[in-house]
């Protein structure tokens, strides 16, 4: 069988907004990883570097503890990897549209 | 009668009967089930119901409270659709062959147990959410109504906590109050009764759940204490508050947009001490009258971070605080870190005695790299708004020419890069060192105006460590050692035709405001709430009276004589303490 080699895709960024990932800012950030097909993934790069949460659900972005200032890794894997990245990174960006 | 003290999250006064808010338990057994499809299935619709609930509680939150309060129920939805949520109870379900309610409690907890080892307020809250929404599930999977609480007059609301669903389900017209045992400043409940202007405390005892129905009791949201079998006198002394108050703020708040002038004529400006970007925050600070702000604490973007925030952070929150307010002056100061204040991430030498040593701009000054990425950020955020600029920590005129050519360098620097700075930017510093009040007349050469710092100054004068609670009492900003250096300051400030304002607690003090304005101060920079009883307070008074007063308050040996002058000289002061 032939192996498919999935794409990864990275982004480093820091989170402005004065909630961190916490309220609002956290569900609007799992609303959107929720549009794409891909598996995306975060880390706390100013906390714990280790621990990976599932961006398609607010337990695991809260359980990052991720406040204004920290900076955070977003990795997708998948078809639209690309896609989800520079999704949440522009969300991230906007300040959450505010 | 008794009084239990409490902490308060909602100021204000409310005398009425108190109604408990109990929950119906929700009992379950552990159990085994034979066949876990049905078992999941089970759960998944009870998750769909529940949803459906959710969206339901959410539209009416939306006419009840608005858009932003009702947002928590958006959250809610969320954790209900948590992906790891549901498979790890699907998990659970299917692994140990447990009934749906046990496997959904289990897996919750273990979500509660994690996210508590983040030392956060606002996570606190979303654990009280998480399980405020398994809750709503179990009753589902058990078959318990939702609990129907009504009210049927109005009371105050004792409950060991409140979910932002059961805060809904009261009826809000009815609701005079809320106590609780748990919960913190930034519960929902609390939030929710600042937004709907209801007095509440927090963390009374255990034993209050046990009072009747129907006990009236006093809940005094300004001092936070409840008062139990309050007696006829002590019902009218609160009752004759409640209404003083209410007047006296209504008619502060209704004037507050307008400039605070003496009446014979003398006007003084009143600012803002602002400690964050929060919009909801500046908005406030600017609706309560603030005519700029005195003092923009930069230590709390340090503060809030793990790491180094660079110059890109600093210039988007100096930017969204600029912006805020306009053409309305804006006095930032540069880092004040050092004292009481640290960073973990600078890993600065120990001190013996760090209130003495380097802080704030000698702090700066020996780490260059740090000062110019705030004075770069700062001037780039400069074109936004009006900004001014000031040092915290100034003894010597040396340190004052030190940091200019830091600044003329970043100036360079961001012209050569074609950013854009306004020409002016005003420079001050701040006074706190007795050395530097003494010198004023000729520090004030060398800048455009001066603040003083008092809670620094009152430490310094007076040789008392602020952070040492067996010296609280000496620790006081009415002693006249300190008022006779804050009068010096003004005046050498005015020698040099400089402007001098102060950003220490004593600005916003009722008592202090007169003293203030007698002495000759420019401007009053205090927290934002303060500002409307502040213009209030000055527009009763005559700079004459308070000129009088003043030099009288000189004179005098202690703090105490000091504040009751103030007291007898102007008793209508009494009415905003």
């Amino acid at each position: 069988m032939e192996m498919v080699e999935q794409q990864v895709f990275e982004q480093i960024i820091a989170v402005e907004h004065e909630h961190g990932l916490h309220a609002r800012p956290a569900d609007l950030f799992v609303r959107c990883s929720n549009q794409f097909s891909a598996s995306i993934y975060l880390y706390n790069l100013s906390r714990n570097g280790e621990k990976k949460a599932n961006a398609k659900g607010i337990l695991g972005v809260l359980s990052l503890g991720v406040r204004k200032g920290d900076v955070i890794k977003i990795v997708a894997e998948g078809e639209d990897g690309a896609e989800a990245v520079e999704a949440l990174t522009a969300l991230i960006r906007s300040n959450f549209q505010e | 009668m008794q009084s239990i003290p409490a902490i308060s999250v909602s100021r204000g006064i409310s005398i009425a009967p108190i109604f408990q808010f109990r929950n119906t338990p929700l009992i379950y057994e552990r159990r085994r089930i034979e066949n876990p499809l049905h078992e999941w299935e089970r759960y998944q619709q009870a998750v769909r119901n529940s949803l459906t609930r959710l969206e339901q509680i959410y539209h009416q939150a939306v006419s009840e409270v608005g858009t932003d309060e009702a947002g928590i129920f958006h959250a809610h939805m969320s954790i209900l659709q948590d992906p790891d949520l549901n498979e790890g109870v699907k998990d659970r379900i299917y692994s140990e062959k447990i009934n749906a309610e046990s496997a959904l409690v289990e897996v919750s907890e273990e979500y509660c147990r994690m996210l508590e080892e983040i030392n956060d307020d606002y996570i606190r809250a979303r654990i009280t959410d998480l399980r405020d929404v398994r809750d709503g599930v179990l009753r589902i999977l058990l078959h318990v109504d939702d609990q129907q609480v009504k009210l049927a007059a109005p009371a105050i609301v004792a409950a060991r906590e409140l979910t932002p669903s059961e805060c809904l389900l009261l009826d809000r017209h009815l609701v005079r109050g809320f106590c609780t045992v748990e919960g913190g400043a930034t519960s929902h409940t609390a939030i929710l009764s600042r937004s709907l202007g209801i007095p509440a405390v927090i963390g009374i005892p255990e034993h209050l759940l046990n009072l009747p129905n129907g006990t009236v009791v006093i809940l005094d949201g300004y001092e936070g204490k409840i008062i139990l079998q309050p007696d006829a006198e002590t019902i009218q002394h609160y009752e004759g508050m409640q209404s003083r108050k209410r007047q006296i703020f209504n008619a502060a708040l209704r004037e507050s947009h307008r400039p605070a002038v003496t009446k014979d004529g003398h006007p003084v400006e009143v600012f803002a001490n602002i400690a964050n970007d929060n919009p909801q925050d500046l908005q406030e600070a600017v609706k309560n009258g603030a005519e700029g702000v005195g003092l923009l604490r930069t230590e709390f973007i340090y503060l809030d971070c793990d790491i180094l925030p660079d110059e890109e952070v600093q210039f988007h929150k100096y930017k969204t605080v600029l912006e805020a307010f306009g053409n309305k002056p804006v006095i930032l100061r540069t880092l004040d870190i050092g004292g009481d204040k640290q960073l973990p991430y600078l890993d600065l030498p120990y001190e013996l005695n760090p209130f003495l040593g380097v802080r704030g701009l000698r702090l700066c000054l020996r780490n260059l790299p740090l000062f110019k990425a705030q004075i770069r950020a700062a001037l780039r955020a400069a074109s936004y708004g009006n900004l001014y600029l000031m040092f915290p920590m100034v003894t010597k005129a040396a340190e004052i020419h030190a940091a200019k050519a830091v600044i003329a360098e970043c100036r360079q620097e961001l012209e050569a890069e074609g950013c854009n700075i306004p020409t002016r930017i005003p420079i001050g510093i701040m006074i706190e060192i007795p050395a530097a009040a003494l010198m004023a007349r000729h520090l004030a050469k060398e800048v455009d105006f001066f603040s003083i710092g008092t809670n620094d100054l009152t430490q310094y004068t007076l040789a008392v460590d602020r952070t040492n609670s067996a010296l609280a009492d000496l620790a006081s900003g009415f002693d006249p050692a300190v008022l006779n250096l804050i009068q010096a300051v003004i005046e050498g400030a005015h020698t040099q035709g400089k402007k001098t304002g102060i950003c220490g607690e004593l600005g916003g003090d009722p008592l202090a405001i007169p003293l203030l304005v007698g002495m000759g101060m420019d401007e009053l920079s205090m927290n934002a709430g303060e500002i409307p009883a502040a213009k209030q307070i000055i527009r009763q008074i005559s700079l004459r009276e308070a000129q009088a007063v003043s030099r009288q308050a000189l004179e005098l040996e202690t703090p105490q004589e000091v504040m009751a002058l103030v007291k007898t000289a102007f008793p209508f002061i009494a009415n905003y303490i």
